[in-house]
């Protein structure tokens, strides 16, 4: 059930009716719950079980962590919780590219195993609902947070619809206090316009270019460097516009349900280095790795080399987070490099980065050329053929300065209106830069202006929907 | 709370009435934005209104439109006596649409045809263009959508049942459509696509043949063919369907495989054109008259991986015109 589907207003207006008209704390909380099972259960109703599974292990645990003292069967109850979430993602997730790994691996030593493939279904949100219960458990583990004691409370925190199958990932610190007080629901101007936006961003914006970069990263080969480009801009513009449009929506609707989701993401385009960027990019996925991984591994203080490996290792493993792939260890792996540079760069160069922090020349350089690197690493990130992605690379990297456009079957990809709607976004996105977001601006702006932005836009979202419906680029993930 | 939830209803309210005005706008809009579909308009208008539709009409994609020249097919037929009514990607599916839209006075179709589509799975044509049949004013017949209820692949039927409302909302892009269109018209000096939407006889909008650069790149982009020609139930079923429903009707029906750049058919082993030549003799000995020029012209006569250039389109139309003399001289 995508936010922007016919079959998803109808759930929605029938879960918000219930809860005006069923007014008692208890109650809407258990109507949250129903309504977040039946959301999950729309696309494979089999997987409610690991949720189940999930949810259960982790509550118990947390309250036997509770109930106990001895830090040996503490460290032996957090083990269980780790090893029973992170044994369904490996398993739902990456038993395939291990298989594959396996296998490519034996043929190297002349063995042929004769296995069959395992088609396993990948679980819509798991590794979402994994990271939100692995963080409760550790929490509770580290006495930051008190266990839930209601089991409703909890499974609602592990489900709730809004955020359930691509996040943000929700920390049960922000979470579960909301559910100890009754929820006010908040039909205001601010959550309608950030659904709004959400909205057009994904299905004008992400949708619109993304027919460019599908058709050019196919088969990369015969295109030119120009091409290339363009495609690579296609995919930069729709994975962000795809991703933070969809958190954009599940912000808006929790707030309608009158709860708080944090921001994922903050103008990440417009970040000048790497730590700026994964402090702007998936917010919610780069704060969990820094608290989960990154600082338990040592994090800054076990010398600088020891913190260039955890730097590393964190985000090899959130490459592989998003996908069982090389391709997203390889794209983790460039982004960790990337940071190791930075790094050791704004270590010998404090003075000059003082200086130079006024400078606009050296503010829009580091601006373009981070947003080069991010526009690069983008390429392995959509390309898993290895072949196909070195070939985009190269065109990439190594602009071959041809102009030889007719003639290619790029008509076919409407290049014209793609470059319509990725000026369309650049100028958005520089706007909301130094003016602020524009849902913002419109909540706060006369009711008569505002109705006619909508008609405008209602009369936009008709004309530039594509017609077939494309699912969110972070529900494979 | 109540003020602001009032007022954010009616923001959502003045949202979906935007909305509505562009599903309103729709049949005004239609008509009016110039896309590759716009042929399609061209066509059943001509078809509907023109009173002296000629007895003969050809069919097929942009291979026909390229390569068939109806004025030099006339010759055998009478002056101008028939239209190319080729269009952009047009497939068995879609030429059925048309074929179903012809008036009595056309008495013989042809139809171009490619070994490649008999052997891919899809017979639905894309949902864009069967908009432009529904926006141009056409409606199946009782047995064309008889035909399509049969198919293995129900998209086709799906698409013929579909209510004229739903395929007004189809229609929205247009849009981009026509935007891209409209660039690409004034950038592209070499293409006359004017011609490509509105002429009758040769609607070919190439004026020049591509470079090798080019060639190569097209050619990379043709699928890989298997060893075997092996047809797909739907194509076949959708070709017999044709041929009965026109013959029922009293036309004529032949089709012609259309002419194979030669690079193409050098990616391309000997048992599949075996294969394809015994389904070409099997369709004849059921009584459907097909003509196979799949090797008919030289690299010369094309324009790039795909169509003919008018030295090849000549050449295609003379020997069409040839098989459809009644002694085939």
């Amino acid at each position: 059930m995508l936010f922007h589907s016919v079959a998803f207003f109808v759930f929605f207006a029938i879960t918000v009716s219930l809860l005006l008209v069923l007014r008692k704390h208890s109650t809407q909380k258990n109507v949250l719950l129903v309504a977040s099972t039946i959301f999950y259960m729309w696309w494979n109703p089999a997987f409610i079980v690991l949720i189940a599974y999930s949810t259960i292990i982790d509550y118990r645990i947390a309250l036997r962590l509770e109930r106990t003292e001895r830090e040996r069967t503490r460290k032996a109850l957090l083990l269980v919780s780790l090893v029973s979430n992170l044994a369904l993602l490996a398993f739902f997730k990456y038993s395939g590219f291990l298989q594959d790994n396996l296998m490519f691996a034996f043929r190297q030593f002349g063995y042929e195993p004769n296995w069959a493939d395992l088609h396993i279904i990948l679980p819509v949100g798991i590794s979402f609902y994994t990271f939100e219960a692995l963080s409760y458990t550790i929490d509770v583990y580290r006495r930051r947070i008190e266990p839930c004691r209601s089991f409703r409370d909890f499974s609602l925190f592990i489900t709730f619809f809004p955020k359930l199958v691509a996040g943000p990932i929700v920390r049960a610190a922000d979470f579960l206090p909301q559910l100890e007080r009754p929820a006010k629901m908040r039909f205001d101007r601010g959550a309608f316009f950030l659904f709004l936006r959400g909205l057009v961003k994904k299905v004008i914006i992400a949708d619109g270019v993304a027919g460019f970069a599908d058709v050019v990263f196919r088969d990369p080969t015969g295109w030119n460097s120009l091409v290339i480009w363009m495609g690579a801009l296609c995919f930069y513009v729709q994975i962000y516009c795809d991703f933070s449009g969809y958190s954009e929506m599940a912000i808006a609707i929790a707030r309608m349900l009158g709860y708080e989701l944090s921001p994922n993401f903050d103008r990440p385009y417009f970040a000048g280095n790497p730590s700026e960027f994964w402090r702007k990019w998936h917010i919610s996925l780069s704060t969990w790795l820094r608290d989960y991984l990154y600082i338990p591994l040592g994090g800054n203080r076990s010398g600088p080399l020891r913190s260039m490996w955890n730097l590393m290792l964190t985000m090899l493993i959130g490459g592989l987070w998003h996908g069982a792939s090389w391709n997203f260890v390889l794209w983790g792996g460039l982004h960790g490099m990337a940071l190791i540079v930075h790094r050791i760069w704004s270590t010998v160069t404090v003075r000059f980065r003082e200086r130079a922090a006024s400078n606009v020349f050296y503010v829009v350089a580091s601006v373009l050329a981070m947003q080069y690197f991010v526009l690069l690493t983008w390429i392995p990130f959509r390309i898993t053929n290895t072949s196909n992605m070195l070939v985009a690379l190269k065109k990439f990297v190594f602009v071959d300065f041809s102009l030889h456009l007719t003639d290619m079957g790029l008509g076919k990809l409407s290049p014209f209106s793609t470059a319509m709607l990725l000026a369309l976004f650049f100028a958005l996105h520089a706007y909301s830069r130094w003016r602020g977001g524009l849902d913002v601006q419109l909540s706060r702006t006369r009711l008569g202006a505002a109705a006619a932005v909508c008609i405008v836009t209602g009369m936009l979202l008709f004309l530039l929907w594509p017609s077939s419906e494309a699912p969110f680029i972070y529900f494979q993930f | 709370m109540v003020n602001s939830a009032k007022s954010t209803l009616l923001l959502a309210v003045c949202t979906l009435f935007g909305a509505a005005i562009g599903v309103a706008m729709m049949p005004w809009i239609f008509p009016r934005a110039h896309t590759e579909m716009s042929r399609t308009s061209v066509l059943l208008t001509a078809l509907r209104t023109d009173r002296n539709v000629p007895p003969v009409v050809v069919l097929g994609d942009s291979a026909v439109m390229a390569g068939v020249d109806t004025r030099q097919l006339t010759p055998a037929h009478g002056r101008f006596g028939a239209w190319n009514l080729g269009s952009t990607g047009q497939e068995l599916s879609e030429s059925l649409l048309i074929a179903d839209a012809l008036p009595d006075s056309v008495k013989t179709v042809v139809i171009g045809l490619h070994f490649d589509k008999m052997t891919k799975p899809a017979t639905a044509m894309p949902r864009n263009k069967y908009v432009a049949y529904v926006m141009s004013g056409y409606r199946p017949s009782p047995e064309v959508v008889r035909l399509s209820e049969g198919l293995e692949n129900q998209e086709l039927h799906e698409l013929l049942a579909s209510n004229r409302l739903r395929v007004m909302m189809w229609s929205r892009w247009v849009v981009r459509a026509a935007t891209d269109l409209s660039v690409r018209r004034s950038i592209r000096e070499d293409m006359d696509l004017t011609r490509a939407e509105t002429d009758l006889y040769h609607p070919s909008p190439y004026t020049r043949a591509v470079d090798a650069v080019a060639l190569d790149h097209l050619m990379r982009t043709f699928d890989v063919r298997s060893n075997h020609f092996k047809t797909q139930t739907d194509a076949v079923m959708l070709l017999r369907g044709m041929h009965d429903i026109l013959s029922r009707r009293g036309k004529r029906v032949v089709f012609v495989v259309l002419p194979e750049h030669p690079r193409r058919r050098a990616m391309t082993t000997a048992g599949f054109y075996a294969d394809a030549h015994q389904w070409v003799t099997n369709m004849r000995g059921e009584g459907i008259d097909i003509i196979d020029l799949h090797d008919a012209l030289d690299a010369g006569d094309f324009i790039d991986h795909i169509h003919p250039a008018d030295r090849g389109a000549a050449r295609l139309t003379s020997l069409i015109s040839r098989s459809l003399r009644p002694d085939g001289a």
